[in-house]
């Protein structure tokens, strides 16, 4: 019987010598593609995925917050996503970008989770809102609330394009690739979703006299979430958004 | 036109506003990740069998419903000895008490606890048959065909036409007029899983109608532009969509491929 083959040696991996500190390494796997990670992080280097992962979690973050509106959910879905990726990076073949795979990744994950959770996305309680918004005019927080739960009771298609659109200024054809559909597929749902939130504003509605605030509370079946109350814990601004 | 545009315009901008309320990942977050990351088992022990779910569910499903049978098979049988060794241990007894007032009564006294014995293995038989029944439930729904999707999913009428829909086509109406006269061809063999129903069928159903925003009323398990693919009419808010998807909406994934109205 043939000898097993061997496994990769798992460390150091990154093709430095042993003893190489970790400076070393990160200076090394900064200049290293998404792609080259990723097939080192499938050949068994135990930290390219990781060092793949954190390169954009920040703008995945972006958008699982924005999708989900609630940001646990988001936290799952983000994990889900990450595990899904770490484990199906065998079978990446690079068709796309590695962040357009990742992004596509966290958009089912996204849909799974509120699939799961048989409801649409929890949307802020409007004092939550309010206080987060700091010392800005009242009105206008209570108008982006408004704009957040409008956003939340869109079908899940319309939603996340405008969420890369509209909230992070992807480009048409980036959302193309990460939703898998044709450019112009992404602008008329972009457009049709734009019109179903405009009629759910009592911003766009005629007989609404200006400056009259938004109905308060949670839309129906919509459970309240309590606030990540800024300075309670730090962010990790480098990843931020786009 | 241009007031919807104003709209539109007005819209995006509100979006963009809205939009910079979102904190940035919490450094909690980014830790439980980078917690979670380093308890992964090592890469290359994972990549040997690509995408490993998509086979999965039908199997886990089948095997644990066996599990759950054999479970109950080992119960059923010991519950009914102990009813047996009882109902022996109560006709002795009831036969030593009746040997020591009358002999003439034993025949009728054992006789009575052999009834009690069968009526208890008796009353216990339906109840295992109905158990078991309810076991079988969720197998029998997800062995609807093809045309039976009422039960396996919802108030879905599924066809399977054979039909290769294209991008040109009006996909909407051909899925509007499928009825009873619709041709019936062969399935896809990856949808044969779909087509069944169960929960496979119930998690796509799901994933499509989350997606959209709408109900899934007609699906037919057939291809666009020869990709194998469930082309499905949903009713929503807005109206009437018609939709083309992977086979993947099986683990939830919607692929799409098309859409119409």
């Amino acid at each position: 019987m043939p000898a097993a083959p061997r496994p990769p040696e798992p460390g150091p991996p990154s093709g430095l010598p042993p003893g190489a500190d970790a400076g070393a390494r990160a200076r090394r796997s900064d200049s290293w593609s998404d792609a080259e990670l990723l097939s080192r992080h499938a050949a068994g280097d135990r930290d390219a995925f990781g060092e793949l992962f954190r390169r954009h979690r920040g703008r995945l973050w972006a958008v699982a917050v924005r999708t989900l509106a609630d940001p646990e959910d988001a936290a799952e879905a983000l994990q889900d996503a990450m595990i899904k990726a770490y484990q199906a990076a065998g079978s990446f073949r690079g068709n796309s970008a590695v962040t357009t795979w990742l992004h596509r990744i966290v958009v089912n994950a996204c849909l799974d989770r509120i699939r799961s959770a048989g409801r649409r996305p929890t949307v802020p309680l409007p004092e939550t809102e309010l206080r987060s918004a700091g010392g800005d005019d009242p009105a206008a927080a209570a108008m982006r609330l408004t704009v957040r739960r409008a956003l939340a009771e869109l079908p899940f298609d319309q939603r996340a394009v405008l969420v890369y659109i509209d909230m992070l200024g992807y480009p048409v054809e980036e959302v193309a690739a990460i939703l898998k559909v044709r450019p112009g597929t992404v602008k008329s749902r972009a457009s049709r979703a734009r019109k179903r939130l405009a009629a759910r504003l009592p911003e766009f509605d005629p007989a609404r006299p200006t400056g009259a605030p938004p109905p308060a509370g949670n839309p129906p079946g919509q459970r309240g979430v309590e606030p990540d109350t800024a300075g309670d814990h730090g962010t990790v601004r480098e990843e931020g958004g786009r | 036109m241009s007031a919807r545009r104003d709209d539109e315009a007005r819209a995006a901008g509100l979006l963009r506003a809205a939009s910079t309320e979102y904190d940035d990942l919490p450094r909690d977050v980014a830790d439980r990740l980078d917690r979670v990351l380093e308890q992964l088992p090592t890469a290359d022990t994972l990549h040997r069998t690509p995408r490993p779910e998509t086979a999965r569910p039908a199997r886990g499903w089948s095997e644990r419903l066996r599990a759950h049978r054999l479970r109950y098979a080992l119960l059923s049988a010991t519950a009914a000895l102990l009813i047996t060794v009882g109902a022996v241990a109560a006709a002795v007894q009831v036969v030593s008490t009746a040997s020591d007032t009358d002999a003439g009564a034993l025949s009728q006294g054992s006789g009575e606890s052999y009834e009690h014995t069968e009526s208890d293995q008796g009353a216990a038989a339906p109840e295992q048959e109905d158990e078991l029944a309810a076991e079988e439930e969720p197998q029998a729904s997800g062995t609807e065909g093809a045309d039976g999707g009422s039960e396996g999913g919802g108030e879905v009428e599924t066809f399977a036409t054979d039909t290769d829909y294209v991008t040109n086509m009006d996909v909407l109406t051909a899925l509007r007029e499928l009825g009873d006269e619709s041709p019936r061809g062969t399935v896809p063999p990856e949808l044969l899983a779909l087509s069944e129903g169960g929960p496979l069928w119930d998690t796509c159903r799901k994933a499509i109608a989350e997606w959209y925003g709408g109900l899934v009323v007609v699906a037919d398990f057939a291809r666009f532009e020869s990709e194998p693919a469930v082309v499905a009419l949903l009713l929503s808010e807005s109206g009437e969509i018609a939709v083309a998807v992977t086979p993947e909406c099986a683990d939830g994934t919607v692929e799409e491929l098309y859409t119409q109205g």
